[in-house]
């Protein structure tokens, strides 16, 4: 009766969540080009990532799925166009990775974002519906 | 933190438990309706409550007189048990094998009962309200998302929002729940709209014999989940309390997915000499969460706090044939969404009801209700606030069951009912049943059923109104053959769900519309055999086949329920098992077949050793694993289901 009690209490205290993969994004697309809202998973990174920084590691779901982000290209960017007076407000587009990749738990994932495996995410959900 | 005070907790309901656990010795109460001259005497030292009659369904008092012992008079109270209904198509479930399930919730436990019955879900506890929500309850085809085909009925009150029309999946718990029924195909004429495709009716408990009871269970678990329970059922003179507090907070599988709920309830009831009772309940309930997104683009940060209010009132009135009752309620909700959106609705409402026995072959049964639904809807960012028009719907209602011949049972009903858009609407059933033989019944029926748009969907443009709505109308019939012995509880019944007017929405904002359909059409068929009473194995199989035709949206094509139940009484406790199973095929996230999911399949295993009483204490510590497989499942698309996770619990029972 002890041994079961005991037994309860661990299985009680033990955390599933803890095996969960982690992961890191790290940016290496260009030098021109930032990454933000990046979300993998279950995931979601708010910050921005500049060319070559990671975010920080955190624990996602186990299996597959794209990397998705908001890109912005800091290059084709015009602060005023001939008509505007007000300066343009930057425009993020969403884009994902072309290929998934596997997350298994009890193991960690460094996933870096290259220019060459990229295409535009029309996947995005739709409206706040109440 | 959340283990530290859950043991604190723990150790303040013992000490309460210590003060209040020795109340006077209770009396037994005498369940026979024959006093032997031996029962009376034994009863001359006992304190038959008589000031406090037992005046719950079904209960009778007969009066002994001039037994063999004595000649005084003694009130001996009985309980006639009334076999099921031969007619009936309903789903009884007693409210501790709900509590002992492993599901995270309520519904989902319910919809672990039948096959034919499909709840959505996406984590370990909270379903949460508007986008991103889940706890839709289907049946046969019918209900889901959002929720407003399918009635839960609460003590006699029928609960749903007043502006969305809808009952909130999360405002249930199963820790003061007595028994369930489902009647699958819905019950519009006993109860009204929006009982389209099947009525939850809820019964919550009282204390059947005078003392106290307290049940504290508290539970920890993966993704740091911790939930307090504690009901306290107190029964001393006319006198009958019921206090309820329930609370869970997660932090759920993933950003977004946890939450809390707390639910606390009051209940009393007063007898008033020999044949009247007063009743008074109340409830509140906060959830507070988000929508956590496609595990895709996740959104963590679109929040959701809900407060509901709920109360019911009214006096019984039992007379020698039959009951009067008269129940009068009021639920209030305030709903704050994370993008300024806040609304205020009610419901409120008043039924008439008389059961006579016209003799005992015919119960008449016959009512009057007036419901009236209004609220309003601000927006918190700009201050615009939208009162749209309330409504009030009277109706009367009737039923009578008769059993003509000894083994049929025949039921007949009709409501009258003015609804503000369509003006009268007329809605029936009928039902018979024959018991072939002692282990044999067949029982066929068809019921009209109805529901009226919402407030929301007739008036509110979030994402889309149409004022030009019509009600919806359903016609559901079914028919099975059910076979029950000691070893053996099944059953078979093919049904066919049609409906007229069905309100659906399409497209996304600002292009959507919303508009009544045409018709719709569910033809299936859904079963169950469980074995019973053979030593400590109780294996049980249900499974449910139906073709929903074009609107396939998270309304499977079929779905398998498969486990085993192991009981072992041991010298100093009682081990009970359960590992189950469900397998879900023909699931889509849209209507037309588009979108199809991969198929579900998980199980799950529960462990409960219930230790013997012991000085008016009872322990109970129990382990639930959810997804032992760890599947990656989802009922709603990237939704994702949380892998295996682990719930460990104590329960304490002091009486």
């Amino acid at each position: 009766m002890k041994q079961a009690l005991f037994l309860l209490v661990i299985l009680a205290v033990s955390a599933c969540e803890d095996v969960y993969p982690e992961v890191v994004i790290v940016n290496k697309t260009r030098h021109d080009v930032l990454i933000k809202d990046i979300s993998y998973n279950g995931c979601i990174w708010s910050g921005v990532l500049a060319y070559g920084e990671a975010t920080a590691p955190q624990k996602c779901l186990p299996g597959s799925d794209r990397v998705h982000f908001k890109k912005f290209t800091a290059t084709t960017y015009e602060e005023y166009d001939e008509d505007a007076l007000e300066p343009l407000t930057p425009t993020w587009f969403n884009y994902m990775t072309t290929r998934s990749y596997d997350a298994s738990t009890l193991d960690f994932y460094l996933i870096e974002i290259d220019l060459e495996g990229l295409e535009q995410d029309f996947s995005a959900p739709g409206p706040y519906g109440h | 933190m959340n283990k530290t005070a859950a043991t604190i907790f723990l150790l303040i309901i013992l000490a309460v438990g210590n003060v209040f656990s020795n109340p006077p010795v209770p009396p037994k109460s005498v369940k026979s309706e024959k006093a032997t001259g031996e029962k009376i005497k034994s009863l001359e030292n006992t304190k038959v409550s008589t000031s406090a009659p037992s005046v719950d369904e079904h209960k009778i008092r007969k009066k002994a007189s001039k037994a063999s012992a004595g000649s005084e008079n003694i009130t001996v109270t009985g309980k006639i048990k009334r076999s099921k209904p031969a007619a009936a198509d309903t789903l009884e479930v007693k409210g501790r094998k709900l509590r002992e399930k492993p599901s995270a919730t309520f519904v989902e436990a319910l919809a672990s009962e039948s096959a034919d019955i499909h709840v959505t879900s996406r984590g370990t506890g909270i379903h949460g309200v508007a986008s991103g929500s889940t706890g839709g309850i289907y049946i046969r085809g019918l209900g889901g998302f959002p929720n407003s085909q399918i009635l839960m009925v609460e003590d006699g009150v029928p609960d749903y929002q007043g502006i969305f029309g809808h009952p909130i999946p999360d405002a249930y718990s199963s820790h003061l729940i007595d028994s369930v029924t489902v009647i699958k195909g819905g019950d519009s004429v006993l109860y009204g709209t929006n009982a389209m495709g099947g009525v939850i009716v809820i019964k919550s408990r009282w204390l059947k014999v005078p003392g106290l009871e307290v049940i504290a269970d508290v539970q920890s678990g993966t993704f740091e989940t911790i939930g307090y329970n504690l009901s306290g059922l107190l029964r001393r003179g006319p006198w009958n309390f019921a206090v309820f507090a329930s609370q869970l907070e997660t932090q759920g599988h993933r950003p977004g997915s946890g939450g809390s709920r707390l639910i606390l309830g009051f209940a009393a009831r007063r007898c008033l000499g020999d044949n009247t009772e007063l009743m008074l309940r109340t409830k509140a309930v906060h959830i507070d969460g988000a929508d956590p997104g496609p595990v895709t683009h996740p959104t963590p940060d679109k929040w959701f706090d809900v407060w509901r209010f709920s109360g019911s009132f009214g006096p019984v009135f039992h007379f020698r044939k039959g009951t009067i009752q008269l129940v009068s309620w009021i639920n209030t909700g305030i709903h704050k969404l994370y993008d300024g959106f806040h609304s205020v609705d009610t419901l409120a409402g008043i039924t008439g009801k008389i059961e006579y026995n016209i003799n005992s072959k015919l119960l008449f049964t016959t009512g009057a209700t007036g419901e009236f639904v209004d609220g309003f809807v601000e927006n918190l960012i700009d201050g615009e606030k939208t009162y749209p028009p309330s409504a009030f719907t009277p109706s009367v209602f009737g039923q009578l069951e008769l059993k003509p011949l000894k083994k049929l049972e025949l039921t007949t009903g009709a409501r009258f009912l003015l609804d503000t858009t369509e003006g009268p609407v007329f809605l029936y059933k009928a039902a018979a049943g024959y018991r072939l033989n002692r282990n044999f019944r067949l029982r066929g029926g068809i019921t009209r059923n109805f529901r009226q748009p919402t407030i929301r969907e007739l008036y509110l443009p979030w994402p889309v109104a149409n004022p030009d709505l019509k009600p919806e109308f359903s016609l559901n019939s079914s028919a099975g053959i059910h076979f029950e012995s000691a070893h053996v509880d099944s059953h078979i019944t093919v049904f066919r769900t049609t409906a007229r007017n069905l309100i659906r929405y399409f497209g996304s904002w600002p292009t959507a519309e919303v508009v009544n359909i045409d018709s719709y059409k569910v033809d299936g068929i859904e079963g169950a055999l469980k074995l019973k009473n053979l030593g400590p194995f109780s294996p049980f199989i249900m499974a449910s086949v139906q073709d929903v035709g074009r609107y396939t949206k998270q309304n499977p094509d079929e779905k398998l329920i498969f486990g085993v139940d192991f009981k072992l009484p041991l010298k100093s406790m009682t081990v009970l098992s359960t590992l189950s199973g469900q397998f879900v095929r023909g699931l889509y996230m849209n209507n037309y077949s588009r979108d199809p999911m991969d198929d579900v399949f998980f199980l799950d295993f529960t462990l409960r050793l219930r230790l013997k009483e012991r000085a008016g204490y009872r322990i109970e510590p129990y382990l639930n694993v959810r997804n032992i497989t760890d599947n990656r499942y989802a009922w709603v698309l990237n939704y994702t289901m949380p892998g295996i996770n682990i719930l460990a619990g104590l329960k304490m029972e002091l009486k």
